[in-house]
């Protein structure tokens, strides 16, 4: 079988034999990528533009990345796709292997793989083409981890369905930069460690710039990857919905010709796109709640049909330090709901979705925040593991006012089904149907060698950043 | 493994496959509002197409021109509106929901009015104009203005949500706000649209109703809004110039 024919294998970048080249070629392609023409759509600066540039006049395909909903997924899989055949063939033009693969970054194995790979850390003499400065410090020197509940995709993982705002891949939207309806797995790991490696000000905490970071490729291989696991498992299926399967994206190829695929095109990436991932043990092993989800239907109403029973009453301000905000249930209004059934059956037949809404700050601050719900006062970090409901990050909150793209402004606003916690807190007592409390904790890199319900902890040493709202709080029951 | 291109993937969640006319429509009562203002001005305008003829709008009585104006308003503008009313009502607790939406309703319709009002008071300035001539020149500045950058920055503000908070005055507060910017915002962007609508008058009052509550509707809901300022800017210009060419 030759190269051309073969199924290219996609490997850990922390896990690569003794005397691999895979990284050793990647960086010297990534040189002779920087020392094109930029307006050569092969180079590094252009390739990087296509997902998003601030730079004026625009060219042909820049500004193209898709985030926020259910072309994430698809998008970015073809540009990676498209990006490795670019560096394969400078990676031969550079004497390298002929069936090189980009390789991945698991960061959600935990340990010191969560920790940057070191082919990307400062070299000694100063010049290694995959070290950029414009990163956070803590992970730019491998003192900073990425903590397991900002890297592990197991939250994503569990969810059943690809479409929908709570669900895997996100919700149905238009083609457009940015919209307001990521799926898990967009939000936890992806948006969250672009933060994270970026931090306030670095090239991978905006859509802008954080093609520029070499690392960018292997976060979205490992993006890519936990997709890949994800259709893996016979009960999970991608949408069959014709405006997926026919979406036509554009890109170029090694030539530098413009070239163009569609959903249908690339769910099979062995048979279809030549490439497939080697496999990963710890994969999805580190979890933040460990408990499976159960779902009561296949098919559970999204938050579209769900109806409004609490909000908040002001704005939450999160500026470094962990905050928290109450949202009062209106009574009145769950027990409408409940159309007279008792209101344990109703709880346990029930989903209910926690919504962050109008969500606004002038740029991504880098930091995250964890999300708990009923956070006793005091908790430990294991307690704070079991209310924690996901995380909350600002990637692309720069682009929500004024959108580099041809496309509406959009408020940034997050849902997370918060049923199962609910439904645990209801049997230990610990649930009100009069009031909820929500509390924001800061993810900061953590130290490697944390265990995992450590994790969970306010970080020691806080870094405030520029204010970012929360506009709204509010809880839907559907 | 499912993958996209293979037989039998699984449906999507019912919220994705269900056909939209056939959701919870909780914008209900305001779509009947915009058909039965347009069947009001349709009636009037068949029925009385004299009373609107040469001498154009100003010739009205200003009674008669404020129910003109707000039936318009209702029936051109109220489409646009219709994801920010839903967006009011989805995010308002049931009980406070028709309240809540008729409030951002009103407040919105009155930034409409108020323009109204101006155009009034400013009136006198084209009407010794020839009435093609004064159609011809807010044509013209209406397609200017689809081209500036103003345009663009109303365009994406009628976009924007504030936070609704849940109850009591704070909440009323909130809907009258966001009815302020959603409404001014819409009126920065559109105003030179319905300042031509403002110097039609006659038979052409209807057609021209139509055609500029779709040119305003589909800026407002397309995917590419940029692009289709600028076809919606060559339309208006080929207007002027048909206008231009019947002075």
């Amino acid at each position: 079988m030759s190269i051309e024919t073969a199924v290219l294998v996609r490997r850990n970048a922390w896990t690569l034999p003794d005397g691999d080249e895979t990284l050793a070629a990647y960086a010297a392609a990534v040189r002779a990528m920087r020392a094109r023409d930029d307006d050569d759509p092969t180079s590094w600066v252009y390739q990087a533009a296509m997902h998003g540039t601030a730079a004026e006049p625009p060219e042909a395909l820049w500004n193209g990345c898709q985030h926020g909903g259910w072309y994430f997924l698809p998008w970015h899989r073809m540009y990676v796709y498209f990006f490795e055949r670019i560096v394969r063939a400078a990676v031969r033009e550079t004497g390298g292997p002929a069936d090189w693969a980009l390789p991945f970054w698991d960061y959600g194995a935990g340990g010191v793989q969560a920790t940057l790979p070191l082919a990307f850390r400062d070299s000694p003499d100063g010049d290694n083409p995959l070290f950029v400065a414009e990163r956070d410090p803590r992970v730019n020197s491998g003192r900073g981890a990425i903590p397991l509940q900002a890297g592990s995709p197991a939250r994503a993982l569990e969810r059943p369905l690809f479409v929908g705002r709570t669900q895997f891949g996100g919700d149905v939207t238009r083609v457009g930069q940015f919209w307001r309806s990521p799926g898990q797995l967009e939000q936890t790991p992806h948006n969250i460690v672009h933060g994270l490696v970026g931090g306030e000000g670095g090239l991978m905490s905006s859509q802008l710039t954080a093609a520029l970071d070499p690392i960018f490729w292997l976060h979205h291989a490992n993006i890519d990857r936990i997709w890949f696991d994800w259709i893996g498992d016979s009960e999970h299926a991608d949408p069959s919905d014709a405006r997926w399967t026919g979406q036509t994206f554009s890109f170029f190829d090694e030539d530098g010709q413009q070239v163009q695929l569609t959903g249908a095109e690339i769910g099979d990436i062995a048979g279809q796109l030549g490439y497939t991932y080697e496999p990963a043990p710890t994969s999805g092993a580190a979890t933040s709640r460990p408990e499976a989800v159960t779902m009561n239907t296949p098919n559970p109403p999204g938050p579209e049909q769900a109806e409004m029973v609490g909000a908040s009453e002001q704005p939450t301000e999160l500026s470094g330090a962990p905050a928290g905000v109450t949202v009062p249930i209106d009574r009145a209004t769950v027990e409408s709901l409940a159309g007279g059934r008792d209101a344990p059956e109703a709880l346990s037949e029930r989903h209910v979705y926690l919504n962050l809404e109008d969500i606004e700050g002038e740029r991504n601050p880098g930091t995250a925040y964890g999300i708990y719900v009923n956070l006793p006062e005091g908790a430990s970090a294991a307690q704070a593991q079991r209310h924690h409901v996901g995380n909350l990050s600002f990637f692309g909150i720069e682009q929500l006012r004024e959108p580099r793209g041809d496309e509406h402004a959009h408020g940034l606003r997050y849902t997370v089904d918060i049923s199962d916690l609910v439904r645990e807190l209801a049997a230990q007592g610990g649930w009100s149907e009069d009031a909820l409390h929500v509390t924001f904790r800061p993810i900061e890199p953590v130290d490697p060698e944390a265990p995992e319900e450590e994790q969970h902890a306010v970080p020691e040493s806080l870094s405030s950043h520029a204010p970012v709202q929360v506009g709204r709080v509010s809880v839907f029951y559907g | 493994m499912a993958a996209a291109a293979t037989a039998g993937a699984r449906p999507l969640g019912w919220e994705a496959r269900a056909p939209r006319l056939l959701r919870r429509r909780v914008t209900l009562a305001y779509e009947l509002a915009v058909v039965v203002a347009w069947i009001a001005l349709a009636v009037h305008l068949l029925a009385e197409p004299g009373e609107h003829e040469a001498s154009g709008p100003h010739a009205m009585t200003a009674p008669h021109h404020v129910g003109m104006w707000a039936a318009m308003s209702a029936a051109m503008m109220l489409p646009a509106a219709l994801p920010a009313l839903a967006h009011v009502g989805v995010n308002s607790l049931r009980r406070r929901r028709r309240r809540a939406m008729a409030l951002f309703a009103g407040v919105y319709l009155g930034m409409w009015l108020a323009f109204g009002g101006l155009v009034l008071a400013l009136s006198p300035l084209w009407t010794r104009l020839d009435e093609p001539l004064a159609l011809a020149a807010a044509l013209a500045v209406a397609a200017a203005w689809q081209l500036t950058r103003w345009k663009l920055v109303a365009l994406r503000a009628c976009h924007r949500a504030v936070p609704l908070p849940p109850y009591g005055r704070r909440a009323d507060a909130a809907v009258v706000r966001f009815g302020v910017r959603n409404g001014s915002a819409c009126v920065g962007s559109c105003w030179a649209t319905m300042l031509a609508m403002a110097v039609t008058s006659g038979g052409a009052m209807l057609p021209a109703m139509v055609a500029l509550t779709a040119l305003v509707t589909t800026e407002k809901l397309a995917d590419r809004p940029r692009r289709t300022t600028r076809l919606i800017a060559l339309a208006l210009a080929v207007a002027a110039s048909v206008a231009v060419a019947l002075v």
